[in-house]
């Protein structure tokens, strides 16, 4: 028998998901265990055993792999709590990580932010200038080196780096992912003077062009690896009365409103704001959100999801509740398929030189395949798949357009063309392409999805004999949803629902960790699975 | 100058009233509105949910025409705007992209309303396309605006826009812009609107008549077909918010939010002193070859709960530093918006019914035809905006929660730089033609509680942008050996200016010179001003390096990263040039930092020792203007500190000049009511009087004479500090100086600034601080 884990190490659970090959399922938790996390792993994987009924070694030696994860980088990289870390890139433009091209003064801020210029300030840089060290090298956009690198720079500002106490070393040197060679030779210096000291390049951590957020990322990439620092968590009670004194004394009372009213509003304008970020994020990476279902998870999303899914023309929300939904981090992580994926700017006009294409796939297909071995996982099967982003000329967005397998030639580069043309015209509308400016061929990027030997099933729930829900039903109380009234509103018991079971909105579903909306003119059926699928109506979503 | 052109007058647009405009429309354009009851009739709830749709509008309009535009102007500096106006052209919500042109877009609506209603008709499925600055919507022929009636249920409902620069237009000069024209005949065509999209289809030849015109025909056509695509994307939103909530309801918001922009704009406006502030400024040079000084000089007039703006007094037009009427107001925009509306909606149709514009015609921010006007927005628009700005926060200093606002002023211009040439680096040679776009990265001036950002932008782009290096390379054939914020170019003060960035590239990948169009001003008189005794931020340079053996220190592994090193014979820019960069040469562009706030001896020592370690600062600025001394490891020498700031002040008693002796008598500045930084008024048995913030020493008593006594100072500009670049000689033929006011006992400076030897400034007047007539309530507070 092999079994795959799931491991989730969040700031309060540690969850594990555990499956085999016959479609067993096991969920477990454990508290985690700051600052060393892996007492906490460790506890989980006696849970599981003990629920399989087997001991820990067993099981281990039975394990084909386990995939890990975790929000704790993110925690560490939202909260500062990094080492500190160093920074090398090319001389003249250290400056790029503080000027953040001007946008780092109001990027992510909302409309009322935006326009409140005069209280913006940029954040502060990642790393002080102590930390930033400009050397000698340069390159130009073809990869062609202009300046030879100067080691001894570069061996100055790793010695002082080093005796300053930086923890690993950031290098990102201009046009880097064209030529990687500079960074490279980089690394090795540091490895001459500290072997042990962690090093990100920027033509490794996202090799593409626009060198301040390669930059960024590839300090924060730093930050981050060489280990992981504690992390914040915790669970906080909901006080109803301090929260309708807050709403009453900030909201309501400031708009002559009264606390009900005001917490209506709230809802409404969450639900249209949340709404219009998820048009806008699903908009802008180049997709039709007519097209999507949305997945709606954690403690308050479901009370909103089924309202703004309407707004946005989702129809179909699905509310992930059956027996391993509250560990379904660590089920994604033991069911999911390896998907890795390689990128690289080379930017050239079209027609691109079909030879330069085949080449940067090559490269880019034999990056990821060496990637997944490096996972030492036997996958079922291996699918590569190919896009390039393209744009008209001097544009500054582009759009992924998929690229066919087999021999690049020209008459594929012209289908490649074609299909960016006919996206465009589909996103903004026709008539809106002009291909007499030129098109141009940015980025190439190569997915390699590993797929599973075994894809591990979910168990079912057991499946109700009738559409009618009444015996989970467990009274009535007055629920009130946006704009209307106060309405009696059925309330009903997650525990007691069955698969096959379909709720009339407007009704609320109570689960241990959430509670779920489901708005009057909408439905909800709970799947085989446990899940609920609310079909929304958008006329009645308000 | 040319005589004026009769039957230009036609063409010249105005603010219109709504309900003469809506009357004088035909029959057969009936307009959809609301009545005051629909109005008032709305709930809270859905005002707000609509407000919000209505914005995010706007901002589908921008990522549509940044996705689709071909202008790196538009993709990577977010040089544009949009705004949705209700039936009548009303600015209803506007995009915080540039913020001038929220001046000028609702006039060319009420121009169209008023000349296109009958012929050629004005119809579901039309755009307008506009480039005239004398009928609105933009600012200069570059500003090219695409704007489209909006219909519902065979009523004109609304308009969208979308406006973006375009690199070149045609005309004389590199990008359009001449600088030496002396008429707008030697410019871009202005073109009044036309109709560009009839039923919903671009119309070919109108299309051809406009692109026809520019160097870059492919650019402007894409970015005109990403215009109408913007325009699209607006009314297709706009019309589902109407098909969800109704249109007399969407439009009752639209009319709603106007009002509410109005009656809280008032409401802060009544809650503030009533009184006259004065402001000037001045442009150095007008047009290539010209050595004068050309002023705009404001009295901006507070009274109840109204703005009056009186320009009179501004210099006339003259070269190509003149805007029209839609510039001067834009400029007006530019500061009130974030000043006075930072915390109101930017519904600037309501917004804009708060105040009244007073100015001479035939002057640089209020040109007849056919004066020259593509400096327009960056030279003359954006000075009055300057300004404005000024005086706005002489008016809100003295309020401890208003003061939050206040601002010494941010970089004063856009620093142009049009490059256009061949670019040999692909299978074939490519023309390419734009304008740098780096001097976006200015600094932003100071506020009595913060230092200004630090390459923060320009005030007047809310969401500008620079690209990265790595674009600017891939599209140009050049090389950037460096683009770093600049130590010392953000004005000293108590809070230090935002400091600016420098840019040095050289031309890589042609065999041919780049042509170079530059166009700048502040490089004499300071344009970056401080407040409260707060210095200007630097001034502009630009040098070009020809004759230097770059392509042999390249290649010998040297990377120049200083204009020593580079070498060769360094040529001083001129504000306006039109010259080229030859292979191996270096271009260095040095844009301004933003203005301080407060004098500089009073900032924290321990400030200006962080300023130091992140380059903010040099040693000597340090040393010589902030009076801080730092020993091993950076770390602040108290006593020597406190020594250096008495000898600096002793040094600014030694060469002071006095008018008389200071009036006798201290008084208790904790008892005083704050004026601004360094100044309290008090009072003196019943009677105001001003006086030293700081040591208490009476200064002004409007009983006995109309001036504060204060001890004065004018040097060299250099004197100011290390953040002069170059000598104002070099631009202009007028003495340029270095002023400063102090208090005769403390030595605090309450004012320094780099101006003109003639420039009459009011800093010494009473009445700006203790207004002749108070009304009953300011009394009463003092």
């Amino acid at each position: 028998m092999a079994y795959v884990i799931g491991v989730d190490v969040g700031g309060t659970f540690t969850d594990a998901v555990l499956s085999d090959e016959a479609g067993t399922i096991v969920a477990a938790k454990a508290p985690s265990t700051p600052p060393d996390y892996s007492e906490g792993v460790l506890d989980v994987l006696a849970v599981l055993a003990g629920q399989l009924g087997r001991p820990v070694a067993d099981m281990l030696a039975d394990t084909h792999h386990v995939a890990h994860g975790t929000t704790s980088s993110l925690n560490a990289l939202v909260t500062g709590h990094v080492p500190p870390v160093g920074f090398i890139t090319t001389r003249g433009h250290r400056d790029s990580i503080y000027i953040m091209n001007v946008e780092g003064r109001y990027l992510g801020r909302s409309p009322e932010e935006l326009q409140n210029v005069l209280v913006q300030g940029k954040s502060h840089g990642l790393i002080p200038r102590r930390h930033a060290w400009e050397i000698t090298e340069r390159l130009d956009r073809d990869g062609t080196v202009v300046v030879e690198l100067n080691e001894d720079e570069a061996r100055t500002a790793i010695a002082s780096l080093l005796e300053d106490g930086v923890a690993a070393i950031a290098v990102s040197l201009l046009w880097s992912f064209r030529n990687p060679a500079h960074e490279r030779r980089i690394r090795e210096l540091v490895a001459e003077a500290d072997p042990d000291v962690f090093v990100s390049l920027s033509s490794e951590v996202s090799p593409r062009i626009r060198e301040f957020a390669r930059s960024a990322t590839t300090i924060m990439s730093t930050q981050i690896g060489p280990g992981l620092r504690d992390y914040l968590g915790g669970r906080k009670a909901l006080d109803a009365e301090r929260s309708a004194a807050a709403i009453r004394t900030r909201i309501a009372g400031p708009l002559g409103l009264s606390v009900e009213d005001a917490a209506a509003a709230i809802y409404a304008i969450q639900n249209a704001q949340t709404g219009d970020l998820l048009r806008k994020a699903v908009v802008e990476a180049g997709h039709d959100p007519r097209e999507f279902v949305l997945y709606a998870f954690g403690g308050a999303g479901p009370a909103h999801c089924a309202a703004y899914a309407a707004e946005v023309g989702v129809r179909e929300v699905v509310v992930p509740l059956g027996p391993v939904a509250s560990a379904f981090s660590a089920y994604g992580l033991a069911a999911s398929d390896i998907v890795l994926a390689a990128e690289l700017s080379d930017p050239s006009a079209f027609p691109m030189d079909p030879v330069r294409v085949e080449k940067n796939f090559a490269h880019l297909e034999a990056q990821v395949r060496d990637a997944l071995d490096r996972q030492g996982v036997r996958f079922g099967q291996v699918d590569l798949a190919r896009e390039v982003d393209m744009r008209y000329s001097m544009q500054l967005a582009e759009l992924a357009t998929p690229v066919s397998e087999g021999p690049i030639d020209a008459a594929e580069l012209g289908a490649t063309a074609a299909r960016f043309e006919q996206r465009y015209a589909e996103l903004f509308g026709a008539g809106s392409g002009f291909r007499e400016a030129g098109i141009q061929a940015i980025t190439y990027r190569v997915r390699a999805t590993g797929a599973l030997r075994f894809s591990p099933g979910l168990p079912e729930v057991a499946r109700a004999s009738g559409p009618d829900p009444s015996h989970a039903r467990t009274g009535t109380r007055p629920v009130r949803l946006g704009t209307g009234s106060f309405t009696d509103t059925a309330i009903y018991d997650y525990s007691k629902l069955q698969a096959g079971h379909v709720i009339a909105g407007p009704a609320v579903v109570e689960v241990p960790t959430t509670t779920v909306v489901v708005p009057g003119g909408m439905s909800g059926t709970v799947d085989p699975l446990g899940n609920l699928i609310i079909i929304t109506n958008q006329e009645s979503a308000r | 100058m040319s005589m004026p052109v009769p039957g230009s007058e036609a063409f010249s647009s105005r603010p219109v009233d709504p309900q003469a405009l809506a009357a004088s429309l035909p029959a057969s354009l009936p307009v959809h509105t609301v009545t005051r009851e629909q109005i008032d009739a709305l709930d809270p709830l859905t005002y707000e949910v609509i407000r919000h749709r209505l914005w995010s509008v706007t901002e589908e309009m921008g990522e549509a025409l940044k996705r689709m535009s071909g202008s790196p102007i538009v993709t990577d500096a977010n040089d544009f705007d949009f705004a949705i106006g209700d039936e009548l052209g009303q600015e209803v919500q506007v995009g915080l992209y540039n913020t001038m042109l929220v001046g000028a877009v609702d006039l060319a609506i009420y121009w169209t309303l008023a000349n296109r209603a009958e012929n050629p008709g004005i119809g579901e499925g039309d755009m307008f396309l506009c480039n005239d600055p004398w009928v609105g919507g933009g600012l200069h022929q570059n500003d090219a605006l695409v704007y489209q009636p909006i219909f519902c249920e065979g009523k004109l409902f609304a308009w969208t826009s979308a406006l973006c620069h375009e690199p070149d237009l045609g005309g004389m000069g590199l990008g359009s812009f001449s600088p030496a024209a002396q008429d707008v005949f030697s410019e871009s065509v202005p073109t009044p609107p036309v109709k560009v999209v009839r039923d919903f289809q671009l119309q070919r030849d109108v299309a051809d008549l406009w692109v026809r015109r520019s160097r870059v025909p492919m650019l402007v056509g894409l970015d005109l077909r990403a215009q109408v695509g913007a325009n699209n994307v607006g009314r297709e939103r706009l019309l589902a918010v109407i098909a969800r909530y109704g249109a007399d309801t969407v439009k009752a918001v639209m009319k709603r939010m106007m009002s509410d922009a109005e009656h809280r704009l008032r409401a802060k406006l009544s809650s503030l002193p009533d009184g006259t502030w004065n402001a000037t400024g001045y442009q150095d040079q007008s047009h290539e070859g010209d050595r004068s000084l050309h002023k705009i000089t404001l009295a901006m007039t507070k009274c109840e709960d109204h703005l009056t703006f009186d320009f009179t007094g501004t210099d006339p037009q003259a070269g190509v530093i003149n805007c029209t009427y839609a510039g001067m107001r834009g400029g007006v925009m530019l500061a009130l918006l974030p000043i006075l509306a930072g915390d109101i909606p930017w519904s600037a149709g309501g917004l804009m019914r708060c105040f009244d514009l007073i100015a001479e015609e035939g002057t640089i921010n209020n040109a007849t035809f056919p004066a020259a006007v593509s400096r327009g927005p960056i030279g003359p628009a954006w000075l009055t905006g300057t300004l404005v700005a000024e005086c706005l926060s002489q008016m809100l200093d003295r309020s401890v929660d208003l003061g939050r606002s206040v601002q010494a002023s941010c970089c004063g211009t856009w620093d142009t730089a049009v490059i256009a040439g061949l670019d040999e680096r692909g299978p074939r040679p490519l023309p390419f033609l734009n304008i740098m776009m780096e001097p976006m990265a200015g600094g932003y001036g100071a506020r009595p509680h913060v230092d200004g950002m630090d390459t923060g932008g320009l005030f007047c782009i809310p969401m500008g942008r620079i690209p990265d290096t790595e674009m600017s390379e891939f599209l140009y054939p050049m090389l950037v050996l460096w683009r770093r914020e600049e130590p010392d170019s953000g004005g000293p003060g108590r809070q230090r200016g935002g400091v600016s960035a420098s840019l040095a590239v050289t031309p890589r990948g042609t065999s041919l010179p780049i042509g170079l169009v530059l166009a700048s001003a502040g490089k004499a008189v300071a344009q970056n001003n401080g407040l409260s005794g707060g210095y200007p931020g630097n001034t502009g340079v630009e040098i070009l390096a020809r004759g230097t053996d770059l392509g042999g220190m390249l290649a010998a592994g040297t990377m120049p990263a200083d204009l020593a090193t580079i070498g060769g014979q360094q040529e001083l820019g001129q504000n306006y040039s039109q010259t080229y960069l030859a292979p191996g040469e270096v271009m260095y562009m040095h844009w301004q930092g933003g203005g301080g706030y407060g004098d500089p001896l009073r900032r924290d020592p321990q400030a200006v020792a962080a300023d130091l370690r992140e380059g903010k600062v040099t040693a000597e600025a340090a040393a010589v203007i902030y009076g801080v001394v730092t020993g091993a490891g950076g770390d602040v020498d108290g006593g020597a500190t406190g020594q250096a700031r008495d000898r600096l002040r002793r040094q600014r008693r030694d060469r002071a000049v006095l008018d008389g002796p200071a009036p006798a008598g201290q008084v208790d500045p904790a008892a005083g009511h704050r004026l601004d930084d360094n100044l309290v008024r008090v009072l003196d048995a019943g009677h105001p009087v001003v006086a030293c913030a700081h040591c208490g020493q009476r200064l002004g008593d409007p009983r006995t004479g109309a001036t504060l006594a204060l001890a004065s100072y004018e040097g060299p500009s250099a004197a100011a500090g290390p953040q002069v670049t170059s000598d104002p000689a070099a631009y202009v033929d007028d003495p340029v100086v270095f002023r400063q006011y102090c208090c005769p006992a403390c030595w605090t400076a309450v004012y320094s600034g780099i101006v003109p030897a003639g420039h009459a400034d009011h800093v010494r007047d009473i009445g700006r601080l203790i207004p002749a007539v108070s009304r009953p309530a300011d009394a009463a507070r003092a």
